[in-house]
């Protein structure tokens, strides 16, 4: 159970934040708290309201929890100049908004004295709060849902940089169709995408992965790779510092198979050496984890992942939630 | 002008709105938005945002808020329904009243939430204008879209359908929820938008009224089925207007709407 507030405050630009705190009822602690970062333009509410399931799910074990809108997204202020969206996801993933998590998290501070936090989000979400965890020990953990190991942007060329196992899996789709009309239909009065059809026939093996840039080492543009230069560095320092990180993956989201190749076969040694790295993947799941089933499973691995790395301490539960709203003449 | 995020009551239920309050000396007459559903709120939401602002800059409270079942108010979304929404409105209406002190208010709709502004203008005395923003004027097609929208998805993440159209609606008829977009509709909110036909309906009976039809394409003939919503409704038009369907996913990041806007606002007598 928990209670709703109102929040805002101001960014580094001086523009009001608009978001929402869960006051957990039971067992609040106050060690650490979550904070959901908005996933690209969707609000804080994040797609079929999943932020509002999760940040539920969190103040049910005692988590304060801020979901908030980022300068220019949902209700807060500010304006998104980029007028296509591919070029505002590219500014994401480099990190346009590592400082409006940190004004949050300052916020969250000196409104009800938390002093850490696990960043949590989906995709625009969960990239923002790794790169907002590097080199700011406020950051206690990281909860990435479907988080892109690639940058977007109008100029990338979408099919150049198809994973293997995307290939794979539309090919799969490919030779189902084989024996539906509709898609005969669609190949005969040309509305069929004949580049990624061709793509995708002319690569009967799967591409290994480039491996040529070592751990840390940004691929150079020159081979189109277009993996995020800050990714696997962001990754690898958060989890060698030992904090826990959790990705979670649709296992049908083809920002699953770029997390394979992209960042795993390149850096597995020392992926698969961190004790604070944990990956879980949702079968069958898209990338938003539409069906209800999935947002189940989402719900529980990330509530065993919270019970388990941020176990309760002791002292919790002396302080209700409403004790600390008190105490920060916070008005409801 | 001020923006206030703030809760207001609809029984037990707990609405989030956001009072756009103009703060100059002559207020003018305050618009209530109606949202459209689910996924296509969030899509459509900056846009919101923005023809809130200009609105409100031109010397008219707004009150934008989120139906139960939506955004951050009360509910599950499958706990919603066509009549919850109405009574949200009737609420939200009620709300702007009191927050302007004025004893009409405007509502401005888009797609479901348009449908749903004139439903209530019908049957209220208060709705003074009525703006509606690319209305679903009938509700079995809407609902046979949203079904095409799970078999999408499914077609999607499965290679093939698993649930066809007819195992979905035996669904819905079984008392169950058909998932869209991440929504679970039930069988109420299937069985009221089956029910929705403005053609059918009592008018609305706003003084004046704007009905906005959205169009992709340019030079698009204006539907006739909205011709005959506006036929008996006092001093109405309609539009037609070209933009993006930005109640959807599309490439370009919409923010504002330059010619809905703009066809809005010379309607409400600005230049």
């Amino acid at each position: 159970m928990d209670r709703q507030h109102i929040a805002t405050f101001p960014n580094r630009g001086g523009r009001r934040l608009v978001g929402i705190v869960h006051e957990p009822l039971d067992h609040a602690r106050r060690d650490v708290g979550i904070l959901l970062l908005s996933p690209g333009v969707k609000n804080r509410v994040g797609p079929h309201r999943l932020y509002n399931k999760l940040a539920a799910e969190c103040a049910s074990l005692g988590f304060w929890v801020l979901r908030f809108d980022f300068d220019g997204l949902g209700d807060s202020e500010g304006e998104v100049v980029e007028p296509l969206l591919a070029d505002f996801y590219a500014s994401i993933q480099v990190g346009r908004y590592v400082d409006d998590t940190r004004c949050a998290m300052d916020w969250m501070r000196r409104t009800y004295g938390i002093p850490r936090f696990v960043l949590g989000g989906l995709c625009g979400g969960a990239i923002t709060g790794l790169l907002a965890a590097d080199d700011d020990a406020a950051v206690a953990g990281l909860l990435g849902l479907g988080i892109p190991v690639i940058l977007d942007g109008s100029n990338v060329d979408r099919l150049r940089n198809l994973t293997a196992g995307q290939m794979g899996a539309m090919r799969s789709r490919y030779v189902r169709k084989l024996l539906s009309p509709a898609a005969w239909r669609r190949l005969l009065t040309f509305r069929t995408d004949f580049r990624l059809l061709a793509r995708v026939l002319s690569s009967s093996r799967p591409t290994p992965p480039q491996s040529a840039a070592p751990a840390g080492v940004a691929p150079s543009p020159a081979t189109g790779d277009n993996t995020n230069p800050h990714f696997a560095p962001a990754l690898l320092r958060m989890v060698s510092s030992g904090r826990p990180v959790l990705l979670v993956f649709g296992g049908a989201d083809r920002l699953y198979f770029e997390y394979k190749e992209k960042f795993l076969a390149r850096h597995e040694a020392q992926a698969a050496g961190s004790a604070s790295l944990d990956v879980a993947v949702v079968e069958q799941a898209n990338h938003v984890f539409t069906f209800g089933a999935w947002q189940d499973q989402v719900l529980a691995t990330s509530r065993s992942w919270l019970m388990t790395r941020f176990p309760m301490p002791e002292t919790a539960g002396a302080a209700t939630g409403s004790d600390a709203v008190r105490r920060a003449g916070h008005r409801q | 002008m001020l923006e206030t995020p703030l809760f207001f009551d609809r029984g037990s239920v707990r609405l989030f709105g956001v009072w756009h309050q103009h703060t100059g000396p002559e207020a003018r007459l305050p618009f209530v938005f109606c949202h459209p559903m689910a996924e296509e709120k969030l899509w459509a939401h900056r846009v919101w945002v923005g023809f809130a602002r200009e609105l409100c800059s031109r010397g008219h409270h707004v009150l934008r808020f989120d139906c139960a079942g939506n955004g951050d108010s009360d509910l599950a979304f499958r706990q919603s329904s066509i009549e919850t929404a109405m009574a949200d409105i009737d609420a939200a209406v009620q709300f702007a009243k009191g927050q302007s002190g004025s004893p009409t208010v405007g509502l401005l709709g888009l797609r479901l939430g348009a449908s749903l502004a004139y439903r209530v203008a019908a049957r209220r005395a208060d709705v003074e204008s009525l703006v509606l923003w690319g209305p679903i004027v009938k509700g079995p097609r809407y609902l046979q879209e949203l079904l095409r929208i799970n078999l999408t998805t499914q077609t999607a993440v499965y290679g093939v359908i698993q649930e066809d159209r007819d195992d979905l609606l035996r669904t819905l008829a079984a008392g169950g929820t058909v998932n869209v977009d991440g929504y679970e509709f039930s069988k109420a909110m299937a069985d009221q938008l089956d029910g929705l036909d403005l053609l059918k309906e009592p008018p609305a009976a706003s003084e004046r009224s704007l009905v906005v039809q959205i169009e992709r394409a340019a030079a698009a003939k204006p539907f006739p089925e909205l011709a005959a919503l506006t036929a008996p409704l006092r001093n109405a038009s309609v539009c037609v207007v070209q933009e993006e369907p930005f109640w959807k996913e599309i490439p370009r990041f919409y923010q504002k709407a330059p010619s809905l806007f703009e066809c809005t606002l010379r309607w409400l007598g600005y230049d």
